[in-house]
């Protein structure tokens, strides 16, 4: 099974068609009977980033088979926190971004997103797809 | 699923058929019609879901789904500049 983990950034962007690729990523992975591990911090962060308006695709999209939200638990915290310090202590922190790097290390897979630098910050060597630009 | 199973009968390719039934010893299925029965449903999911996005959001352009489908594939693909 192959997959994506997605940021905050990539489902804000299937949500509200910010460019037509991320829309694009979501069906193949339906298509190809892929998974997109979705951090629930992602989550969060795009749900207070979409408009209104785009609210009702974030609830289809999460009905998708593909997507399998990752909770963050105290075991997760502590990994994802510690691997975060450096990041922290260059004032770069980002909680799904950190939230995201560990469930992409710890399920072998790229993360797919419109933004990687704050994805670098955590570890500059996480694989990332990049959304190309709208 | 429920517990209850109504037979039929399908008319496969040879190749098919003998496909099936290795796909269905390497999954460790219970038997054939437990690994088809997984299969199908999984596709039906797939494909009542896609239908409720294509009416919520329309079609997906062609070319960056072709492109979207060739990187989670892991083959080499390059954005198409004209998809829009």
């Amino acid at each position: 099974m192959s997959g994506r983990v997605l940021t905050s950034s990539a489902i804000v962007d299937i949500a509200t068609d910010r460019s037509v690729y991320g829309r694009a990523f979501l069906v193949a992975a339906v298509e190809l009977g892929m998974t997109f591990p979705t951090p629930s911090t992602s989550l969060l962060q795009a749900w207070a980033a979409v408009p209104p308006q785009a609210r009702a695709l974030l609830d289809l999209f999460l009905d998708a088979p593909a997507v399998v939200v990752e909770d963050l638990g105290p075991s997760v915290a502590g990994r994802a926190g510690v691997r975060a310090h450096a990041a922290h202590q260059a004032g770069r922190f980002d909680v799904a971004a950190a939230h995201a790097v560990d469930v992409a290390i710890t399920r072998g897979f790229p993360i797919l997103t419109a933004e990687p630098g704050p994805l670098r910050a955590i570890d500059p060597d996480v694989e990332i797809e990049e959304l190309p630009a709208p | 699923m429920s517990g209850k199973k109504e037979r039929i009968t399908v008319s496969l390719d040879p190749g098919v058929a003998a496909g099936l039934k290795a796909a269905a010893e390497q999954a460790g299925a219970a038997s054939v019609s437990e690994y088809v029965e997984g299969a199908l449903d999984a596709r039906m999911l797939r494909d009542q879901w896609l239908a409720r996005w294509r009416a919520a959001a329309g079609d997906v352009d062609p070319q960056a789904l072709a492109y979207a489908r060739r990187a989670l594939l892991g083959e080499r693909a390059e954005p198409h500049p004209q998809a829009s």
